[in-house]
């Protein structure tokens, strides 16, 4: 799925039935290529919901067990959210150097997390090309032939 | 959701915009796009001919409808777009992900399948730069070989093609130097080239930020990964190096600029105001900028000349063979055309 079909969805706790926040922004980790967590809006403090204290991602809302799922980010969430980790809208640049347009949305395996495609300005590439996100932007690398469906 | 076949019943959907799509308008327009993308057409028309202008706004708007109905199975096509529009379309870099060919049922009889649109269709990452030297390739001898035969050395990107991709060093400053993890750690400032050889050592470095000030680091061609339009990429921040550690030979460095280009029959033919370097193959130094003097009129003109491999390079003068006059070129398309048919006589020469 894509993630702009995610965003703004109520972030619903299991145990009380009640809306805790509103997925916001995705962190993916370059390194395995796939979303960690996701910053979620309005719910005070803690802000940040950890991929595998997602219980459910359906059409209506994102579900967790409870409350304490949305929490402060630890490891290597806390990690990526120190650096430049907002993949979306940034700059995709290619190994060698050129750039291939801005990233519009990510499009992810809602099991696993895993970004599938990455979706820019200039085209689609595959995730499993990800290399980095950093303060300037995010790196594929080049590939040869480009993706046509 | 996959799209399903048997509840798609509206072949086409055809909208005009008929005002300038920007802010003002977009939240109508947007509606109207909702619409149609609601009832799941195969084809959806957005007739553009009597819209003005498209802003940034709007370009978003259109990417995403094309994004939506792509993504259900339909296409989007862009009908009556105007050189203007056009422009704002390429300007944006949109123009290769939207479709603006002729409409799809009305040409599909005489229309070869390879025309009809696929949906979005990546761009190339070197599309521009591959059109600009797929054009002055064709200036090329096409029984000449390569300009870079790929044998030994390290080949920055896309090692499979042995292409020949000329810049002036001038164009490489102010590009940022990125890591694989997306940080941009410097920027170019100077190209730093061995006059003995020819070939370039690396680049001096400036900071990014404002609080950086002046790198003192510089970087190392065989530390760099790849050249590109937009950036000099490295493997990581390590791939810098203070200047003591830079191994230059004392007479290597040497600045070119400002040096008399000089046929071995000794006549001056300009002033170097810039080196071309090959960063498609091993960073030679291929030819020189200058400007020129009256052997070259009209003088005062910029031109670019090639190297003569083995002939002298010092920071006063370059020499270069006679018949590299008639190798002159006034862009840089010219010089790649000009520089195969120079390399092919010159190692018929020898």
């Amino acid at each position: 799925m894509l993630f702009i079909d995610m965003r703004s969805r109520p972030v619903v706790a299991t145990s009380s039935a009640t809306t805790l926040a509103r997925v916001g922004d995705v962190v993916v980790d370059p390194r395995s290529r796939s979303i960690v967590a996701l910053r979620v809006q309005g719910s005070g403090s803690d802000d940040v919901v950890h991929w595998p204290d997602i219980a459910g991602i359906g059409p209506d809302a994102v579900t967790v067990a409870s409350a304490d799922a949305v929490r402060d980010a630890e490891g290597r969430v806390a990690d990526l959210l120190s650096g430049s980790y907002g993949i979306l809208g940034k700059r995709l640049l290619a190994d060698n150097g050129d750039e291939l347009g801005r990233v519009m949305d990510i499009r992810f395996e809602p099991t696993t997390g895993a970004v599938t495609e990455v979706i820019t300005t200039g085209g689609r590439v595959e995730g499993h090309r990800l290399m980095g996100c950093g303060s300037y932007a995010a790196v594929v690398r080049a590939e040869d032939a480009p993706v046509q469906t | 959701m996959p799209p399903s076949s048997q509840t798609r019943t509206t072949p086409l959907v055809e909208i005009r915009v008929s005002e300038p799509l920007d802010a003002r308008t977009a939240v109508d327009v947007s509606g109207l796009l909702e619409d149609a993308v609601a009832q799941r057409p195969m084809q959806l028309i957005v007739d553009l001919a009597e819209c003005e202008y498209v802003d940034a706004t709007g370009v978003i708007l259109l990417v995403d409808t094309h994004r939506r109905v792509w993504q259900d199975g339909g296409r989007m096509t862009l009908r009556g777009l105007s050189p203007r529009l056009r422009r704002i379309l390429e300007i944006a870099r949109v123009d290769r992900v939207l479709h603006t060919g002729p409409l799809l049922a009305e040409t599909a009889a005489n229309r070869p399948d390879s025309e009809v649109d696929h949906g979005m269709v990546v761009v190339d990452p070197a599309d521009r730069g591959a059109r600009r030297i797929a054009h002055s390739r064709h200036g090329r001898d096409p029984g000449s070989p390569p300009a870079r035969p790929g044998t030994g050395g390290r080949r920055p990107a896309r090692a499979e093609e042995p292409m020949t991709r000329i810049v002036c060093a001038r164009d490489l400053a102010g590009r940022p130097v990125v890591t694989f993890d997306g940080d941009d750690i410097a920027q170019i400032k100077d190209v730093v080239y061995a006059a003995t050889n020819g070939s370039v050592i690396g680049f001096t470095l400036a900071g990014r930020k404002l609080l950086s000030g002046p790198k003192p680091q510089m970087l190392r061609w065989k530390d760099v990964h790849a050249v590109g339009r937009h950036a000099v990429m490295v493997t990581d921040t390590e791939r810098l190096i203070g200047p003591s550690d830079f191994d230059t030979d004392p007479a290597g460095g040497a600045d070119v600029l400002g040096d008399t280009v000089l046929t071995v029959g000794g006549t001056a033919l300009g002033t170097v105001t810039d080196v071309l370097v090959d960063i498609g193959g091993d960073a030679d130094v291929v030819g020189f900028e200058i400007v020129t003097t009256d052997a070259l009129p009209p003088a005062g003109r910029r031109a670019l000349i090639p190297r003569t491999s083995g002939s002298g390079v010092s920071g006063e003068a370059i020499v270069v063979s006679d018949t590299s006059t008639g190798f002159v070129t006034s862009d840089l398309a010219g010089f790649v055309a000009s520089l195969s048919s120079w390399r092919s006589r010159e190692s018929g020469v020898s």
